[in-house]
């Protein structure tokens, strides 16, 4: 064996992105171990470390679903997705990006969307519904773009409109003015563009002038919240569940009866842009616990430690080969003996409902705006 | 008189070894304990490493000795509430709970059998049960049962729903109305020894603890193991009580880590590559051991490690990240570092934790009663200017064993001697109570010889036929009297001995239990205090010289045991009483060597009192210490160290004899006439040899032809000099090669060099087997000098670094293990982290 000579400007490249340091890490294996989409974690940063190149770009960098789940694994309490996103910046600068993956960023390129879609067909979601579009309100509704696109996801949109008015909330939504976050571009590591993409929607967030934005899905959340302010200033943001549980809080929000009378078993999957990247656990448990009749059941694995659905960081835009999470949490869900599985962000909804079929089981994938917005006002479910 | 008494807080190894140095030394001792024996966490293990020595077996005599000892007032069940006063007349507040049991007791165990209480054993980790009236461990100091009222059905003073035990009681020793005691002390110094705590392994989410039964604490383990544990020594899943056939050993599990403890626990490499060579050795088919860096760093650890390791035990290097049940299996993910780069989930019938070493419970609060520091490791603070951890943050309060942190028994032991000598330098007075005059035995006319055989729990029992060897010594000649003991060197039996002695008036002893190199002391105590002369005992040594070696051969055991025993007998036959005589010892002190060790050996001695003469070879004091300038990892300035170390000597007024040597020492105990070199004869009654280590001097790496190549210590002079970019530090050079084991020190200094050096802009590469950063902080600063960008290479476990690096150019090669590659470094500057030796010239 040629031996190789390690690459430390490589590894100063990297270290330089990853907001701190990668040699802290003592190469104890636990991240690889508890990765969900068995990506060889421990290897990359190995690479990363000490400059070996081959170990720490490859295919795998795109594998991961940037899910956390190795961070809050991790004994040394090292920033692993900062790393990733770091080494996915020089694998980008290089070229090396799944070709799925790339077409999803011209489409928010030409498109303003990830997701499978046309600019001018983004605000077809809301027609027949009274929604206010790109008018002043006091609350911004922000979908992002597989809420936006997808039939089945843009239930979830819908039901929160329905929550809304049933309840009497001031808000808009930005229609087809509104434009991807750029979570995927910021995934990808094209800096430059996300910030063209941030300050163009930052300019919109201006023009509802609203005190705050809610979301739908947690990916953007994390966007705005760890991103955006190095481009603009924006008013706070909330994902819905934390906003609705604090309409419960003052009584703004009274849920009826589920339908399938007492006892009804309900788990709650903690999405990870949600949970561990927000810290957002109670608030979605609340919302469920509040529903006359529902049992809220737990998976083992809940909280901090709950699996990871596979979608994040452009995982709903690659080709997955192997590893399906999506399944192996569908069948936790099974045996924690609840006949609804509720969840709080688009991308889980549908992989699980994926899940659910392929291993047959006829458990419900809702997100919780959907079960929510059945039990308010005069609306039907 | 408060001048002549020492406080020790804590009864376990460190407080019971401190409490006998200083009442040997003359001091009076108060020892405290909070629980209702003494012995603390090594009277409940099974076995000690590296030796296999019994626990207990070397601890138990020491417990009976701090009861018998007329210098100690031995304080169970008691906790101290106040303290007054200054260094040299302290004044404590002590509170001691009431027993309920009195002195009457035999431990006949009829109270035990009626009480309708059970609850789960704390001496046994919760392995075993144990009842409201009870005694924590077979060989329990002091003796007599005890009454736990949290869980007994009477409250005193409020009687009496249950009348069981004192009902069964023969000697009436249950005593219902014992109040708890307060009591007054004057001290004239204080040392903690409160030991430490485990970690509670539920706070370990991933690793299955609580969730599935077979998943256990090494404690728990340890409690299993033992003979006289819940499982009488068989290894059996708490799940459905079988062998298992596949068992995992979890380091590290909360130590080393952000989350919970950030320190090295420092002792659980070595227990648990103990307890997995007794897994192996008890038959377990696979045993296995997770690990990320074995810090086998004694006095032939490594050695233990290897013979581990040749026994068939599997290391793999990598830290589980999930444990959980998978139906009655336990399902174990990790990642085999040094073998692909992909989980693995195996099923184990058996996974052990190693959890981290905690502060006692309570630490907090003593620190604030006592006016003492605490570290940020939540241990307590030393302020020794040496970096060592004797020294609390007040004057006159000393500490040791694991109350500044986690350490094993030797070190332990050491620490507590190390306090006892500066806790002394503040007792005034000093006295050796003579023991009550015995109306002794005759030991004219024909010889009654009586016989005691310890089972040794199932040291010995496990092996020979303990009632065979009974029925074969009441056949032979002059015995009037045979016994067989479970331990016969615990307190309580060390008395009944005594009384067997005097009641049927014997006066030869045969004990056929263990080595008379470490037991023969104990067994003359029981002797002298039944008023026989003690040199009238003879031992057959049925366990180290048989039992242990011949455990295949039951037959051959049984009957080697009984020609030992006949051969005792024999010889105790012809025994005749000694008388011994007294001489003085000369009050003066010999030190050879002016090392650190030497200095504060011979600043001790003299600051007692004691004519001290200290001698060293070279014209300056300070060893190898001279050649350091920083001191790992608490960054102590050696020079300004020694500086102080050598004033503090001068003004304790020792004799320095600088550039001399011994010439010659004659005489015997206590009378040595010492001739030295610079023409100065005097007599020592004790003489310290100091005389330290060399450090290795390399052939290695082209050391001494190639300018690029210095060892660390040669470092320690240039650091500020190194003027190439890339400095490579390779370890052990000359150390863990079969021929010598691992010197303790390096690793820390290597890190600290490695630090010290990319804080001033080079790239630092460090190459190494293992990272022993094991001392008080110094996993804190491997880490910080992770951070700080320093770059590490392991290099394979099996290998010296001489073959497994190769070094040309100004480049060296080395195969990593964590990337399973060949890699090629820049290397301007290689520094050889080189050990100790022993020195040639003695």
């Amino acid at each position: 064996m040629t031996a190789q000579v390690v690459d430390l400007e490589f590894s100063r490249a990297v270290a330089g992105g990853a907001n701190g340091n990668i040699f802290s890490c003592y190469q104890c294996g636990t991240c690889t171990a508890v990765c969900p989409l068995n990506v060889p974690v421990r290897s990359i940063m190995r690479g990363a470390q000490v400059g070996i190149r081959e170990l720490a770009v490859s295919e795998a960098l795109w594998q991961c679903a940037t899910c956390r789940q190795c961070e809050v694994a991790c004994p040394r309490g090292i920033g692993i997705t900062d790393v990733i996103h770091s080494l996915r910046g020089i694998s980008y600068g290089e070229r090396k990006v799944p070709a799925k993956l790339e077409s999803a960023l011209w489409r928010v390129y030409e498109e303003g969307t990830a997701w499978e879609g046309k600019k001018s067909e983004r605000g077809r979601w809301a027609e027949g519904l009274n929604v206010k579009v790109g008018k002043p309100a006091k609350h911004l509704l922000y979908l992002d773009d597989a809420a936006s696109f997808d039939p089945r996801l843009q239930r979830i949109a819908q039901s929160l409109v329905r929550i809304f008015n049933a309840t009497g909330v001031d808000f808009a939504v930005l229609g087809d003015k509104e434009k991807s976050s750029g979570d995927e571009v910021y995934q990808i590591g094209e800096e430059g563009f996300l910030e063209e993409l941030a300050t163009s929607n930052i300019e919109s967030f201006k023009g509802i002038g609203a005190e705050d934005i809610i979301t739908v899905s947690p990916h953007s959340n994390g966007v705005f919240r760890d991103v955006y302010p190095r481009y603009g200033s924006l008013p706070p943001v909330f994902h819905y569940t934390e906003f609705l549980s604090g309409m419960l809080d003052h009584g703004l929000l009274k849920p009826k009866k589920a339908n399938g009378g007492d006892g009804l078993a309900v788990t709650y999957h903690d999405p990870c842009y949600l949970g561990r990247y927000g810290g957002v656990y109670e608030e979605p448990r609340k919302l469920l616990e509040s529903i006359p009749g529902v049992k809220l059941s737990e998976m083992d694995d809940n909280r901090s430690n709950a699996l990871c659905c596979g979608g994040g960081g452009g995982g709903m835009y690659v080709e997955s080969e192997g590893a399906r999470p999506s399944h192996m949490r569908v069948s936790q869900a099974v045996e924690s003996g609840a006949a609804v599985m509720a969840t709080a962000c688009p991308f889980c909804v549908l992989n699980f409902e994926d899940g659910a079929k392929t291993v047959g089981s006829s458990i419900k994938v809702r997100d919780i705006a959907e079960i929510v917005a059945g039990l308010v006002g005069n609306g039907g479910g | 008189m408060s001048e002549d008494r020492i406080l020790i807080i804590g009864g376990g190894i460190a407080g019971i070894q401190g409490a006998l140095d200083a009442a040997n030394a003359g001091a009076k001792v108060t020892l405290v304990e909070r629980s209702p024996t003494v012995g603390g966490k090594m009277s409940t293990l099974d076995k000690n490493f590296p030796t296999l020595d019994c626990s207990i077996c070397i601890e138990s005599p020491k417990m009976s000795e701090v009861a018998l000892n007329p210098n100690v007032e031995l304080l169970t069940m008691a906790e101290v509430q106040g303290i007054e006063g200054e260094a040299g007349s302290f004044k404590v507040l002590i509170k001691q709970d009431a027993r309920y049991v009195t002195d009457a007791c035999t431990r006949c165990a009829e109270c035990v059998n009626v009480c309708p209480i059970i609850v789960k054993n704390e001496f046994d980790y919760g392995m075993a049960a144990r009842k409201a009236i009870y005694t924590p461990i077979e060989q329990s100091v002091p003796g007599p049962y005890v009454i736990d009222t949290q869980n007994c059905l009477n409250d005193p003073p409020n009687l009496l729903p249950c009348s069981r035990c004192t009902d069964v009681c023969g000697p009436n020793a249950i005593d219902f109305n014992m109040k708890a005691r307060l009591l007054e002390r004057d001290v004239a110094s204080v040392i903690v020894a409160t030991g430490f705590d485990l970690l509670d392994p539920t706070l370990l989410t991933e690793f299955g603890y609580g969730k599935h039964p077979d998943v256990l604490t090494s404690m728990e383990l340890e409690r299993l193991l033992q003979a006289s544990g819940p499982s009488m020594g068989e290894i059996v899943r708490p799940s459905d009580g079988k062998h298992p056939e596949k068992v995992l050993f979890v380091l590290c599990a909360g130590s080393r880590d952000e989350r919970l403890v950030k320190y090295c626990s420092r002792i659980c490499c070595m227990y648990s590559i103990k307890e997995a060579y007794q897994l192996k050795d008890h038959g377990i088919k696979e045993v296995d051991v997770a690990y990320m860096d074995i810090r086998a760093f004694g006095k032939g650890f490594d050695e233990f490690y290897d013979r581990t390791r040749a026994s068939g035990v599997r290391f793999m290097r990598g830290r589980p990240a999930k444990v959980s049940p998978n139906g009655s299996a336990i399902r174990v993910s990790f990642e085999n570092t040094e073998d692909g780069a992909a989980r693995i989930d195996e099923d184990y019938g058996m996974v052990v934790l190693a959890t981290a070493a905690i502060p006692s419970k309570g630490t907090e609060a003593l620190a604030r009663l006592l006016g003492i520091g605490l570290g940020p490791d939540g241990f307590f603070a030393s302020a020794d200017r040496d970096g060592g951890f004797n020294t609390s943050t007040k004057e006159g309060i000393f500490l040791a064993g694991c109350s500044t942190g986690p350490k094993d028994i030797p070190d332990s032991v050491i620490e507590a001697g190390a306090a006892v000598a500066k806790a002394l330098t503040y007792v005034k007075t000093r006295s050796w109570p003579v023991p009550a005059e015995v109306v002794q035995i005759s030991t004219e006319g024909e010889p009654r010889i009586g016989v005691f055989v310890c089972h040794c729990g199932s040291n010995i029992a496990g092996v020979i036929d303990v009632k065979a060897v009974m029925d074969f010594a009441r056949t032979l000649p002059n015995v009037v009297h045979v016994q067989d003991q479970m331990y016969s060197c615990g307190a309580s039996t060390l008395n009944d001995i005594s009384g067997v002695i005097r009641d049927k008036k014997i006066n030869r002893v045969v004990v056929s239990a263990c080595s008379p190199k470490t037991h023969y002391p104990t067994f003359q105590g029981s002797l002298n205090r039944a008023g026989l002369n003690p040199y009238l005992l003879d031992m057959a040594n049925i366990r180290n010289m048989d039992s242990w070696v011949h455990k295949e051969d039951r037959e051959g055991a049984l009957q080697k045991a009984k020609d030992m025993v006949k051969m005792s007998v024999l010889r105790a036959m012809n025994m005749k009483a000694l008388q011994t005589m007294k001489f003085p010892v000369t009050q003066t002190a010999l030190v050879v060597g002016g090392g650190v060790a030497g200095i504060v050996a011979a600043t001790n001695l003299a600051k007692q009192g004691f004519e001290t003469h200290l001698v060293e070879r070279e014209e300056a004091l300070g060893g190898v210490l001279n050649s350091m300038s920083e001191i790992a990892p608490l960054g102590i300035e050696s020079k300004a160290l020694l500086g102080a170390l050598i004033e503090e000597l001068h003004e304790s007024g020792a004799k320095i004899h600088w550039s001399t040597q011994v010439e010659t020492i004659t005489g015997f105990v206590g009378s040595y006439d010492v001739h030295l070199t610079d023409g100065t004869n005097f007599m020592a009654g004790a003489v310290v040899v100091a005389t330290g280590a060399e450090p290795y001097v390399p052939t290695e790496f082209d050391y001494g032809r190639n300018p690029n190549v210095v060892t660390s210590l040669e470092l320690e002079g240039m650091i500020d000099k190194v003027t190439g970019k890339n400095v490579s530090i390779i370890s052990c050079v000359g150390s863990r090669n079969g021929a010598s084991g691992c010197s303790r020190f390096c690793c820390q200094t290597m890190i600290n060099q490695a630090l010290r050096l990319k804080e001033k802009g080079n790239e630092v590469n460090v190459l190494y087997k293992d990272i022993r950063t094991f001392s008080r902080f110094g996993e804190e600063e491997y880490e910080k000098a992770g951070e700080a960008g320093v770059r590490f290479y392991q290099y394979p476990q099996g290998s010296v670094p001489q073959d497994a690096i190769r070094m040309a150019d100004g480049k060296l090669t080395v195969k990593d293990e964590l990337s399973g590659k060949e890699l090629e470094l820049q290397s301007d500057l290689t520094v050889l982290n080189v050990g100790l030796t022993r020195r040639k010239k003695q």
